[in-house]
């Protein structure tokens, strides 16, 4: 769980990032110009990342970003020509990405600042279930549970997208690699097996059409 | 090769033989003149030496005259004479009794050419009664063929040096003169690699001169039009950028609300917002392909100049507002100061609708705005003016060369599609009016637009 900032001018927008993040059981704070952005960045020590729009009211993001020291900045933005992105990396953000963006790569490229400045998440709880992401380790009501490697990359995809519906073909792809030569039947068999080790039968729903999707709220 | 060598060769190749046959004819006639000379003074020499030869004999006595031989005799001393004077010439008298080709008093001049000397022969009848004899004159002209030979010679240096002096003369003159040429090509060369053009010097008036001039006109206009094009393409992609990054913006929001419905566990309150984001966004959107849209027409359209009944047009607008007006519970107030007056009525009232949409949006809810129409001296002008947010003067001034970014950041939370104000701005250039903005942060903005009743024919932009 981290503490994100976003700035963006846009509101419908600003709001789907705050969804989006706090899904993910982030904190989120919101910011609509650059003076408001400012203001929090100044205000506040305990920010793991900057989520920055470039063309925003007052100031710019690419002059905000200069005020910013030892947080990560990921651009968001819809100016998507090569220049924009050099000026936008070269400026000394860790990321760039265009509108219109995916849910999925939004939150796959935060988590990867994340785990490059170790903000993340280290250990995921759920229904008596405590799950260490570092050493690997499962304790339900603090009895150890065994997983086999595809197990166990199968809950640390669903984990690392939480309250996420993953179709079972990205689900293959992020547990198994996309040379796996399996089917969506593979996926099927140890979501199974996963929630009858976890006792997680509410948490990791069946979709109709969509695929899974663990869940933490009920 | 190049003209100026072109124009080198063919000179030297015209020139030079006629100034050698030239030289060579000259030294034949030289040549020709000192035999022709020769001839003469030997037949002047044997036609004297005949009558002297007549003459001595008559003065001797009657006898003597009669004698035999004596002819041979007077003639032995002017052979002798003749010998010791110049041992070249051999002078011989003879006995012909009668001649063949001679009559009396004529010579017979003859130069054999061949061997080693051209000789020269000369031979004439000696006066009655003597004409029987016959006076042999002989001369080898020793030197003449050295002469021929130095003559040659002498013309061979004279026509050297004059071609190499011509040469020169003629390649100095002719680099000289197409220089300017030369300049002229490595220019137009420097300007297809894409390099400015840097106007060529003009040096006298001949036709590379005017050539030159036209040149250096000519790039002007090239480069003129040429960065005319960059700032018309750096302007319409800025446009297109602005539109792309304009259309961006709802469709991330219209895309990613309808993702996070499908794909995160929502609540009926958040199901709902999204929605309303995702309605709000499709409207934005078909509201700015509008706009963008007329931009585009009204772009491309000549101006349709027609007498516009002011009343009339002030209720079309009006009721064209109604409904958008109503729902924010704006009051359009209407003061109209004149009949009637000219423009394109589609555009004013897209301009009119624009620009109190605008007021609107910046107004609170249950604000008035105020619409003016009334006419000046030369002008016809129109006003919109709202009480609310306004503008800083840093926006304001913003707001003539990059509409767009202003409108954005005021129409963050009341969808306006950003183009409206260069649409206006184009309608007002269309015009050939001007449009100009009064506003305070907090008070409101005024917003004053000036069209000549008079315009050009085509009303420029």
């Amino acid at each position: 769980m981290a503490r994100i900032l976003i700035v963006e001018d846009e509101k419908p927008i600003n709001q789907l990032m705050k969804q989006n993040l706090a899904l993910q059981n982030h904190q989120v704070l919101q910011a609509f110009d650059g003076k408001e952005a400012l203001e929090i960045l100044d205000s506040r020590a305990d920010i793991d990342l900057v989520i920055l729009d470039i063309m925003l009211p007052y100031i710019s993001g690419l002059d905000i970003i200069k005020e910013i020291h030892d947080i990560p900045v990921m651009f968001v933005t819809a100016k998507d020509g090569i220049q924009d992105k050099l000026k936008g990396l070269t400026s000394g953000a860790e990321d760039y990405l265009v509108k219109p963006f995916d849910m999925l790569e939004l939150i796959a490229r935060v988590n990867l600042i994340l785990k490059r400045y170790k903000k993340d998440a280290t250990t995921f709880e759920l229904a008596g279930v405590t799950v260490d992401l570092v050493s690997q380790r499962v304790l339900k009501d603090g009895e150890e549970v065994t997983l086999t490697p595809q197990e166990w990359s199968l809950l640390e995809a669903l984990i690392r997208n939480v309250n996420i519906a993953l179709s079972r073909d990205h689900l293959l792809n992020m547990a198994w690699g996309y040379d796996f030569d399996g089917d969506a039947r593979t996926v099927d068999v140890h979501i199974v097996k996963l929630r009858k080790k976890l006792g997680w039968e509410n948490q990791i729903k069946t979709l109709y059409k969509l695929g899974y999707r663990l869940e933490t709220t009920q | 090769m190049k003209l100026w060598q072109k124009i080198y060769m063919t000179a030297l190749l015209l020139f030079l033989p006629v100034l050698n046959v030239g030289l060579f004819m000259g030294a034949r006639k030289i040549f020709d003149y000192n035999i022709e000379s020769a001839k003469d003074q030997a037949s002047d020499e044997v036609h004297l030496l005949c009558h002297t030869i007549v003459r001595d004999i008559e003065s001797l006595p009657g006898v003597q005259q009669l004698r035999e031989g004596i002819v041979e005799e007077v003639a032995q001393t002017y052979i002798d004479y003749m010998a010791n004077k110049d041992s070249n010439v051999t002078l011989e008298i003879r006995y012909v009794d009668v001649s063949e080709d001679l009559t009396m008093g004529q010579q017979l001049i003859q130069l054999y050419m061949g061997g080693d000397d051209p000789i020269l022969y000369v031979t004439e009848l000696l006066e009655t009664p003597y004409e029987g004899y016959q006076l042999y004159y002989t001369k080898p002209l020793t030197d003449f063929y050295q002469l021929w030979s130095d003559l040659k010679m002498v013309f061979m240096v004279i026509s050297l040096s004059c071609s190499v002096v011509l040469a020169a003369i003629l390649y100095l003159l002719l680099y000289e003169m197409t220089y300017p040429l030369k300049r002229l090509s490595e220019e137009v060369e420097r300007m297809r690699r894409g390099e400015a053009w840097v106007p060529v010097e003009v040096e006298g008036k001949d036709d590379i001169a005017s050539l030159t001039e036209r040149f250096n006109e000519m790039a002007e206009e090239i480069q003129r039009q040429l960065e005319q094009l960059q700032r018309e393409n750096t302007v319409k992609q800025q446009l297109v950028d602005d539109v792309a990054h304009e259309l961006r913006t709802p469709l991330t929001a219209i895309y990613g609300y309808a993702e996070y419905l499908e794909k995160a566990p929502c609540t009926e309150e958040e199901k709902i917002d999204a929605l309303e984001y995702i309605m709000t966004e499709s409207k934005r959107l078909s509201h700015m392909g509008q706009e963008l849209l007329s931009m585009a027409i009204f772009r491309e359209d000549e101006l349709n100049r027609e007498e516009i009944d002011a009343e009339d047009f002030v209720k079309d607008i009006s009721n064209m507002l109604e409904a958008n007006l109503r729902e924010r519970r704006i009051k359009l107030q209407s003061t109209v100061g004149l009949a009637s007056f000219t423009g394109d009525r589609a555009m004013l009232v897209c301009l009119a609708r624009n620009l109190i949409e605008n007021a609107a949006r910046a107004s609170e809810s249950g604000a008035a705005v105020w619409f003016y129409l009334w006419e000046e001296a030369d002008d016809f002008c129109m006003s919109v003016q709202d009480q609310g947010i306004g503008m800083e003067t840093e926006e304001l001034n913003r707001i003539t060369n990059a509409f767009y970014r202003v409108d954005k950041a005021r129409s963050r939370s009341n969808g306006g599609a950003g183009i409206g104000l260069s649409l206006c701005d184009l309608i007002v250039k269309k015009h050939s009016g001007v449009m100009e903005f009064e506003s305070e942060p907090g008070t409101g903005t005024t917003v004053t637009v000036i069209l000549p009743k008079e315009v050009g024919a085509n009303g420029e932009v």
